[in-house]
């Protein structure tokens, strides 16, 4: 039990870093996007930002159940805290993060119909 | 509801939005060029993020798999991502210096390209060089003057613990004072209650002695009573003995010359005569015995007067007594003045001192808030040599990119404008107000 818990907050660890690089990279790329789709990239960061807090709280909840003993004895309500953040993070995080990805979808999506829209025109006219 | 239910409403909330935003991209594929966005991939890469979601919707799979693959699945789709990023992040990094590029190569090939490096870019850049030179200058005498304040704040730290100690020493000094003045006030109680004391002792005495002498008045009248009452008696004694021996005398007389006259013929006569004597003689002891009566009071009355007189010895010892206690209440007297003399002394010398602490504390408290205004105002021009610093130092970093002369030359040249303008006189300000001030700290310690 320990062993798999163990690998679950070493794997969140990992997907931890992974994606404040690409929370970094998506900031940097945002620089040489268009302008007219730099909204879809916005929403596209703060959908993955949704996701690295909510990464954050899971391997809080983990790092809570592999140190339990130690974290025990400074705060013994530990457990009862992780489980909140838990619940938050899965009642509002996650769909944040989905939500925040759709709007970045829906986006692109729109300026890009328009611009074909508008290259339409301009081949008809 | 329950908040498992709505965790579950949740997870399918956040499915279909994802599954609605993948239909939703794939749609935008084949429709639209997706070529011309440049995070495409990224985006296709972020809608794999589904597939997590999704298991942890599927039912039938185990808690611990699930987790498992969830977890898997979350860091590679990541590792995905940031490669992703990455990579379009290099390629269109790549493409922005081969267009730099192209600029700069193309400029290469202008007529006037060596005229306008030489005329226009040199001489800005010497001017750049300058500047840099001069701010380095500057860092370097702010970094000097830093230490120095630095220096010059320990110095005045080191002196606020030596008068903080001070202040200590003297607060001590204050309680010591306060300890002594509260011995002062009791020693004063104690004084006062001894001199109460003997107020009432000498008070007592002297009612004693006026009691006395109201005695012996009344003794010596008594006496002086005694003796006169004794006087008539001793003469009525002796003018009563007199009469009665001669009446006694007479009527011896009387009957024996009635008896030689009435030998014979008044024998009755005689009887009743002798029964008349029998009577007298009667009469005369109840005379005697009255007399020895009298006696016998004087006797009592001398007694008493030897009592009085022995009282009044007693009296005279008890009047030497309380001479004696008197004498001693004076020299206890005298000795409390002299207790109270010295009390008196103490207390003046108590509030002179107390006077000087104050006056001591008040000077401590005024240095005290000149330093503590002279550290703010230090802390101030530190603030203001480090803002300077900072300044200098942001002139520094807007000087490095040399890819853009115009911007850098319009910043420089503005800077410029305004330092030379501003900065001899602020800094020759500072200078002359640091070395006031520096001097007014000096003068504070008496340096």
């Amino acid at each position: 039990m320990a062993a798999f818990e163990q690998a679950i907050l070493g794997m969140d660890v990992l997907a931890l870093f992974f994606c404040l690089v690409t929370l970094v990279y998506i900031k940097r790329n945002r620089e040489y996007e268009r302008m007219e789709l730099e909204n879809g990239l916005n929403a596209l960061l703060f959908g993955v930002f949704f996701l690295f807090i909510s990464l954050l709280v899971h391997a809080l909840v983990y790092a809570e159940k592999n140190f339990h003993d130690t974290l025990v004895l400074s705060l013994p309500e530990a457990a009862t805290y992780a489980g909140y953040l838990m619940n938050i993070a899965d009642l509002a995080l996650v769909p944040l993060f989905a939500v925040c990805f759709f709007v970045a979808l829906l986006f692109v999506y729109r300026q890009l119909a328009k611009e074909k829209r508008a290259d339409k025109k301009a081949k008809s006219d | 509801m329950a908040l498992s239910d709505y965790l579950i409403l949740q997870h399918y909330l956040t499915v279909i939005l994802l599954i609605i935003a993948a239909v939703l991209w794939y749609k935008l594929k084949q429709s639209a060029d997706i070529s011309q966005l440049r995070g495409s991939r990224m985006y296709s890469t972020a809608l794999l993020l589904t597939l997590p979601f999704l298991i942890s919707v599927i039912t039938f799979i185990p808690d611990q798999i699930e987790v498992m693959l969830k977890q898997l699945l979350l860091l590679l789709i990541f590792i995905l991502l940031a490669v992703a990023g990455i990579r379009s992040y290099r390629e269109a990094f790549k493409e922005r210096k081969d267009l730099l590029r192209e600029l700069y190569e193309g400029a290469e090939k202008h007529p006037i390209r060596l005229e306008f490096a030489k005329h226009i870019v040199e001489p800005e850049i010497h001017k750049i060089m300058d500047v840099k030179e001069k701010h380095l200058l500057e860092r370097k005498s702010l970094q000097a003057k830093e230490r120095a304040l630095i220096h010059r704040e320990e110095q005045l730290q080191k002196k606020v613990d030596r008068l903080e100690n001070l202040h200590k020493q003297l607060k001590e000094q204050e309680a010591k004072l306060v300890t002594m003045k509260q011995e002062l006030k009791e020693k004063e109680r104690s004084a006062g209650q001894k001199i109460d004391v003997a107020a009432k002792k000498q008070s007592e005495l002297q009612a004693t002695q006026q009691r006395q002498t109201e005695r012996d008045a009344r003794y010596a009248e008594k006496i002086k009573a005694l003796d006169q009452k004794e006087a008539k008696l001793h003469e009525e004694y002796s003018t009563m003995k007199a009469e009665l021996k001669k009446k006694f005398d007479q009527l011896i007389l009387e009957q024996r010359e009635s008896l030689k006259k009435q030998t014979t013929k008044q024998d009755l006569y005689v009887k009743e005569r002798e029964d008349d004597l029998k009577k007298y003689r009667e009469e005369l002891n109840q005379r005697k015995d009255e007399l020895h009566k009298k006696r016998k009071e004087v006797d009592d009355m001398k007694q008493e007067l030897v009592d009085i007189k022995e009282e009044r010895s007693y009296l005279q010892r008890e009047r030497e007594k309380y001479q004696t206690v008197k004498e001693d209440a004076l020299s206890t007297r005298t000795k409390l003045k002299k207790e109270q003399h010295d009390f008196e002394k103490d207390r003046s010398d108590v509030l002179a001192l107390q006077e000087s602490v104050k006056r001591h504390e008040t000077k401590l408290k005024r240095r005290e808030e000149d330093l503590r205004k002279d550290i703010e105002r230090l802390r101030e021009r530190e603030a203001e040599a480090k803002r300077s610093l900072e300044e200098a130092r942001r002139g520094k970093d807007k000087i490095k990119p040399f890819s853009e002369p115009h911007s850098i030359v319009w910043t420089t040249a503005d800077k410029k404008d305004k330092k030379t303008t501003n900065k001899t006189s602020s800094r020759g300000g500072i200078v002359a107000e640091l070395k006031s001030h520096v001097n007014h700290v000096l003068d504070l310690f008496g340096f």
